[in-house]
């Protein structure tokens, strides 16, 4: 077992015991308060379980918020069957906690889907991709490709200077300063060096994201560039 | 013109949504306990809070601090006698505000993904288009796509995948690939630009849903002239080579058989010399 495997096992069994003894908390503070005439605050216990689980199971975040909402349903109908007044309010409860349940999975759910589209399109592209932290100028994330057309591989370029790679100072202050005042660029062309040391001409694109990432786009152009030299 | 009319007017609605549920829940908050019904009310405040949180994800956590402070500053306006209400009523704003902060976190984190993809497809060097296997309908296309094509990105999209791919037969290779292929893929295909001019494309699918594939395209018609153009000089190279070396070698054969025929001829003229010596004084 590798030590990542590991860490990541310590991590689920962590979080599966944060879950369960909630859930545990939650369950017994309603059968202690429903057996003592305490009725007003038990309920709020319930938002804990069904928010940790969302966050760390976002597919099943509705079947368990539905199967945790019916078990205080059925304790509340099992211990004050006769209080009508608390039946309703337990009713409205625990639409309350499907309608959280359904709502934060659904976020969670489509936001793991969007990472793992970007992921998709950063690793599928025919392009290269990259993308570099505007202050520090450091190479955030890369994908395969652009690190393969200059024969590095994906982990060496990470956190490296983007001078590392560019071949071209002046072309470099030149790109990042029209990133940083228009916050995208059209095509340019730069220079890169590869790692044995080659210099090889690509055509980027950036754009600047929300935070201060850049993230650019870079196709090789050298040999398109070889013919129109050499006429 | 009709689609920011369109959308104005959504936003017009969404607003009036949630103005219209949060002035409900105020107003029911007032009615409640000014007739004593204290147990449904605060549950009234959550739809203005989901809604906002799904409509304005940027602005959530500063409605949903408003919201939840109208609701706790009501109770202790109206309610102030009553201690455990009071203390229901902060359980209430807390739990308002766990909501909100977890929900908005979601759908800005959402929003941000959203917008990093946005980035990528606008910006990409490579051409990106996606479209539904099943249907056909070209679902999403990027400026760079479209003008490889010579198209317009609107004129693209929505329209049938056959009228840029035409080959059937590649269409329906591509998409058994898809179905079968667990390795990522990366194919040759050829696509009809505008004016019908035929380019040659690398592309590498990826699955986003059942129903969407979207897919990187890189025009490699100009790199396959210039590959042909080299290997073309290069047969050319080789082929004047061999014609010269051809040449050498006849001039070579020539050469040599004019030698032999010089060594004959003159072992020809030594041999008469030495077989007839009193004809060669004769000629003397």
């Amino acid at each position: 077992m590798t030590v990542a495997t590991k860490t990541s096992a310590k991590h689920q069994i962590s979080w599966a015991v944060a879950i369960l003894a909630t859930v545990v908390l939650a369950v017994y503070s309603t059968i202690y308060s429903l057996t003592h005439g305490i009725h007003e605050v038990f309920p709020f216990l319930y938002f804990l379980p069904i928010i940790i689980f969302v966050y760390q199971y976002p597919g099943r975040g509705v079947l368990f918020s539905l199967g945790l909402s019916t078990i205080f349903l059925s304790l509340v109908y099992y211990y004050s069957a006769s209080n009508t007044t608390l039946i309703a309010v337990s009713t409205a409860w625990f639409v309350i906690f499907v309608t959280i349940g359904v709502v934060t999975s659904s976020f969670a759910e489509s936001l793991k889907a969007e990472e793992r589209k970007y992921r998709g399109i950063f690793e599928n592209s025919q392009a290269g991709i990259f993308t570099f932290d505007l202050q520090s100028q450091e190479i955030r994330e890369i994908n395969t490709k652009f690190a393969r057309m200059l024969s590095y591989e994906r982990e060496d370029l990470l956190n490296r200077n983007l001078s590392a790679i560019l071949f071209d100072a002046d072309g470099k202050s030149a790109f990042v300063r029209t990133v940083a005042e228009l916050s995208r660029t059209g095509d340019v062309e730069l220079f890169f060096h590869t790692r044995d040391n080659a210099v090889r001409q690509f055509l980027i694109s950036a754009s600047l994201s929300q935070d201060t990432t850049v993230i650019c786009s870079a196709i090789d152009i050298t040999e398109r560039k070889l013919p129109s030299r050499s006429y | 013109m009709r689609e920011h009319l369109f959308s104005e007017f959504e936003e017009v609605l969404q607003l009036f949504i949630i103005a219209a549920a949060c002035i409900g829940a105020v107003l029911i908050t007032i009615f409640s306990l000014t007739h004593n019904v204290f147990e449904v009310f605060p549950f009234l405040y959550i739809l203005p809070i989901i809604l906002v949180v799904y409509f304005y994800p940027k602005r959530a956590v500063l409605f949903l601090l408003c919201i939840s402070l109208m609701y706790i500053s009501l109770i202790f306006l109206l309610a102030s006698g009553n201690t455990t209400l009071l203390v229901i009523a902060t359980a209430w704003f807390a739990i308002f505000m766990t909501i909100g902060v977890v929900a908005s976190s979601y759908a800005n984190k959402l929003l941000d993904e959203k917008h990093r993809i946005r980035y990528i497809i606008d910006n990409s060097q490579d051409g990106i288009f996606c479209y539904n296997p099943s249907g056909g309908s070209l679902i999403e296309v990027n400026a760079k796509f479209a003008k490889q094509l010579r198209f317009e990105r609107q004129e693209l999209l929505g329209t049938d995948i056959s009228q840029i791919w035409t080959d059937t037969a590649e269409r329906q290779r591509f998409a058994q690939l898809l179905r079968t292929e667990k390795k990522p893929i990366e194919t040759e295909i050829l696509l009809r630009a505008r004016d019908g001019t035929v380019s040659r494309f690398v592309i590498s699918p990826l699955e986003v849903t059942h129903d969407r594939v979207l897919c990187s395209a890189v025009d490699i018609t100009g790199e396959k002239i210039v590959d042909e153009e080299i290997r073309k000089t290069l047969d050319d190279l080789e082929e004047q080579v061999r014609a010269r070396t051809a040449h050498l070698e006849r001039i070579n054969e020539e050469l040599k058989a004019e030698i032999l025929e010089h060594r004959r001829f003159e072992s020809t003229i030594i041999d008469e010399r030495r077989t007839n010596p009193d004809r060669e004084e004769e000629r003397r």
